[in-house]
């Protein structure tokens, strides 16, 4: 048998001293509600929206279905943690042992290089935000929430909560009530994006709740490309993330969403994500999810104008102890509207991967098709993975074709790569490169090298 | 799920009766017994995607013991064949129970179940809701132990091979009123090989509860084809249950044609057990009218090296709904098993609702699973062969269908009732 190297710590996993500006404390209550509120200088309107929400969050049970959240202790969590004073347009404004964490993450290197806009959200504020000038002469809106909320205050009522009502799950309640940071992104009309936007989540502390939320409004004929990455330090006590993103994509406009979920192993990371597609309109979401102890997310897109487009690719990876209970939904409810699934799940050490989908047809679908895709791999005897697609159809005009394939590593093709010289460790690196290949070609350049490596480091361990 | 409570416990000293009527033994009674306390404990199985609380499945039937009065005339339902080995029944009454000399000397049974019960009475026991089904598996399995009013149990010994088929027809007696809780028990025993051709229909229009369990227990080796149209009327709201159960390198082929006029759950399940057993199931149905059925596909690969597949094709018009749920189940431990399954539906209306949800559930890695499902209309370029050959626009869409459902239709060994299925299927496309 091949040799069995240690596997390396979780390289994201440090944590630094860095003091609070100011935290709720533990667990919560309508006060928190109202002083995070208050804190924020919202008006009336948006308290209100926390504290409707609030009480369904109270009222409403946990999902029954999906992962195991039994040991998710909500009066644990700090919902709102401070930690510098106010979002910096510059590097050297944002407090010096914040930057010091981002800088090991490689965030202002990757704003230089290769972004148009960049911001960095610590624990439950965003802490650094810009935008290069170029973009910001076009128009383009790219700023955090809150900023959003007092400086765009019709473009961001009009839409707020308009694709996740508080009433759509417990943990989209729960988020609506104490939501903190997160982006919110406006590209006026005919404007094309080309390079992307990228926002930067870190959770610092231990049981800390990170519940940022997100908004991203394309107008006609527009265009953006917004990448997100997240990571946690590592704790042996759980931490939650809890984010709720809104996409509204209005007629011929173009938007994607990339995702690089690589939370410690001990997040919860339940996350509603959902986009609503206009007439013409294309919305794809690259969710790649490595980290979180559990994750529960499935992005989803109503195609609610005639010949819009979605498309969902994802990676799911689930090592020891993880669960990565993911998906997609896409709901059809205009003529001649397409979409596209492609999930990729590996399970390995003892982790369990599943695919949990929508695909919906409504009675004004006519001409519409869907092309679903689910493979796994399962990598050792310990790992799982369930595949649980549910296609619901009311037009006879449609097309929806679904496949799906559970196995180990293809003896085969281990075979053959080892019969031409390669260790087994190696080959089976590559057979697993070659399988998650379709969703690293859809990364910008410097990811896929990124998320590369981070997937041959998983694997590292993984023979034997 | 809530369904609506009653009291099962008034219809003890009733059902006391009922058995002692029947002289059946006291394990029965017992197993009755306990079934009764359970139903109200116990919840009925989940069914993805349907919500059946408000289904009325849960009438008692008549306990009253007394024979129903027959008014059904089998013959207008089945030919008049003297020499075939059948056992009809119409209502709780077994009405024709032929069997040839040569099968009962080789030991083979093939009668109604309270005769099995009191001339095999071991035999019964053994298999009788132990292997395949338990009765505190579910509410539907409990009320269906509490008050199963009658049945049909085949034996088929050690090494037995039958050439022809045995034939079960079963004609529920809606001419009443009366709940319709019916079990079929197959007991297939070792390296034992046969045919069996099954057909339920409904005489009349009241609007009856349908409790419908079968189970197939293979022993070592066995080999059972099992074949089925189902036609239960209108108004008859149906829990189907087929159970399989298979021990080592055996296999049960089951192939049958949902083709009900009603609301139906049809819960297939098979549980491959032994290394090396196998199964096949295909499924076949038409939805019409406003009728929701359900099939309910699942193969559970418990045994090394087992291999299940899952076949179901469907076609919907009108108002009504048709949902494939395809299970497979691969559990720890079970290597080198096997799983696929594929699902088709063509929808021929926009007001039907069509629903194939293939699910995989793998606990172990040294498998393959793999599942197809598919959605959409009548294939235009088989149409346009068909047309282009001067075939006319329905008739080629009728042969299209054919073709479509033909996997059923092939898989059924007797002629007259693969040429009732595609009359069936004919009648329920012309309806519309």
């Amino acid at each position: 048998m091949a040799h069995v190297p240690e596997k390396n710590d979780y390289q994201y996993g440090f944590h630094d001293e860095v003091e609070s500006v100011y935290d709720t404390g533990k667990g919560l209550n309508e006060d928190i509600v109202r002083d995070i509120s208050a804190r924020k200088e919202e008006p009336e309107w948006m308290l209100d929206y926390r504290l409707k929400s609030y009480e369904h969050y109270r009222s409403r049970p946990m999902p029954e279905w999906g992962a195991d959240l039994s040991e998710v202790d909500f009066d644990n969590y700090t919902y709102y943690r401070k930690a510098s004073d106010k979002p910096a347009r510059d590097w050297e404004d944002v407090p010096e042992k914040i930057k010091e964490t981002f800088d090991r993450l490689g965030v202002p290197e990757a704003e230089r290089q290769f972004l148009a806009g960049s911001g960095a959200q610590y624990e439950s504020e965003v802490v650094y935000h810009n935008m290069k000038e170029e973009f910001e002469k076009l128009g383009i809106v790219f700023t955090d929430t809150d900023t959003a909320l007092k400086e765009y205050p019709d473009i961001f009522k009009e839409h707020f909560g308009t694709v996740v009502p508080p009433t759509d799950n417990k943990l989209a309640a729960l988020n609506s009530s104490v939501w903190s940071g997160g982006t919110f992104i406006y590209v006026p009309k005919g404007v094309k994006c080309d390079v992307p936007l990228q926002m930067y989540f870190r959770i610092n502390n231990e049981m800390m709740g990170q519940f940022e939320r997100t908004l991203i409004v394309v107008d006609e004929g527009a265009s953006v490309h917004y990448v997100e990455g997240c990571t946690a330090p590592t704790f042996s006590s759980s931490s939650l993330h809890a984010a709720v993103v809104e996409i509204i994509v209005k007629k011929d406009a173009y938007c994607r969403y990339t995702t690089i979920q690589n939370w410690s192993d001990n997040v919860y990371n339940l996350v509603t994500k959902r986009a609503h597609a206009a007439e013409g309109a294309t919305i794809e979401w690259i969710d790649g999810n490595l980290g979180a102890k559990t994750t529960m997310k499935y992005p989803s897109i109503h195609l609610n104008g005639r010949g819009a487009r979605g498309t969902t690719m994802s990676i799911a990876m689930a090592g020891e102890g993880q669960v990565q209970d993911t998906g997609a939904k896409m709901i059809h409810n205009a003529p001649n509207t397409s979409s596209s699934i492609v999930s990729k799940s590996i399970a390995k050490d003892g982790g369990a991967v599943n695919y949990r989908g929508q695909v919906t047809f409504g009675r004004d679908s006519a001409g519409s098709i869907s092309h679903i895709e689910c493979d796994t791999i399962i990598m050792d005897e310990l790992s799982k993975s369930d595949t649980i697609p549910f296609n619901e159809i009311h037009n006879s005009n449609v097309s929806l074709e679904h496949e799906a394939k559970v196995s180990k590593i293809s003896e085969e093709q281990l075979y053959y790569l080892m019969s031409r010289g390669l260790d087994e460790e190696t080959a089976t690196e590559m057979i697993v490169m070659g399988f998650v290949e379709p969703f690293t070609k859809e990364l910008p350049m410097e990811y896929a090298v990124e998320l590369n490596r981070l997937i041959s480091y998983e694997m590292e361990g993984s023979v034997g | 799920m809530k369904t609506a409570t009653k009291d099962y416990s008034t219809y003890k000293d009733a059902l006391i009766a009922f058995s002692h009527g029947l002289k059946e033994p006291e394990w029965m009674l017992e197993m009755r017994l306990d079934a009764l306390k359970n139903i109200d404990k116990l919840d009925p199985p989940v069914i993805e995607r349907l919500r059946y609380n408000r289904w009325p499945l849960w009438e008692v039937p008549d306990l009253s013991g007394a024979r129903s009065k027959n008014t059904i005339d089998p013959f207008e339902f089945i030919e008049d064949k003297a020499d075939a080995n059948r056992v009809v029944q119409t209502g709780k009454n077994t009405v024709i129970d032929t069997l040839s000399e040569s099968l009962k000397e080789k030991g083979v049974i093939f009668t109604d179940i309270h005769t099995a019960l009191k001339e095999h009475p071991e035999l019964v026991k053994e298999a009788y809701m132990t292997t395949a089904v338990k009765p505190d598996k579910h509410k539907i399995s409990a009320f269906h132990a509490a008050f199963m009013n009658s049945g049909l149990f085949l034996y088929v010994p050690k090494n037995v091979e039958i050439e022809e088929p045995l034939e079960a027809v079963f004609i529920q007696n809606s001419l009443i009123e009366d709940a319709f809780v019916k079990h079929v028990l197959i007991y297939a025993d070792s390296y034992s090989k046969f045919n069996y051709v099954e057909k339920f229909l409904t005489k009349g229009e009241h609007k009856n509860a349908t409790n419908i369990m079968v189970e197939v227990i293979a022993k070592s080796g066995a080999q059972i084809k099992y074949s089925a149209v189902d036609q239960l009327g209108e108004n008859s709201t149906v829990y189907f249950t087929r159970k399989g159960f298979t021990y080592r390198d055996s296999h049960i082929d089951w192939a049958v044609g949902v083709m009900n006029g009603g609301n139906v759950v049809a819960d297939f399940d098979t549980d491959l057990a032994g290394e090396g057993s196998s199964t096949d199931l295909k499924a076949v149905s038409i939805s019409s009218g406003r009728q929701v059925q359900v099939i309910d596909s699942k193969v559970e690969n418990y045994g090394n090296h087992t291999e299940g597949n899952i076949f179901q094709h469907g076609v919907i018009l009108d108002r009504a709904t048709l949902t494939f749920n395809g299970i497979g189940h691969i559990l720890k431990g079970a290597k080198g098993a096997d799983a696929q399954q594929e699902s088709r539906v063509l929808m021929l209306s926009d007001k039907a609702r069509g629903d194939a949800n293939p699910i995989l559930l793998i606990d172990e890695n040294e498998v393959t699973a793999g599942h197809a499902a598919s959605v959409g209309r009548v294939d235009p370029e088989e149409m346009y062969y068909l047309m282009s050959r001067g075939i006319e626009k329905t008739e080629a869409e009728r042969l299209v269908i054919r073709g479509f459902l033909g996997k059923v239709i092939q898989a059924i060994p007797l002629k007259n009732v693969r040429q009732e299925l595609v009359e069936t299927i004919e009648r329920k496309l012309t309806s519309r």
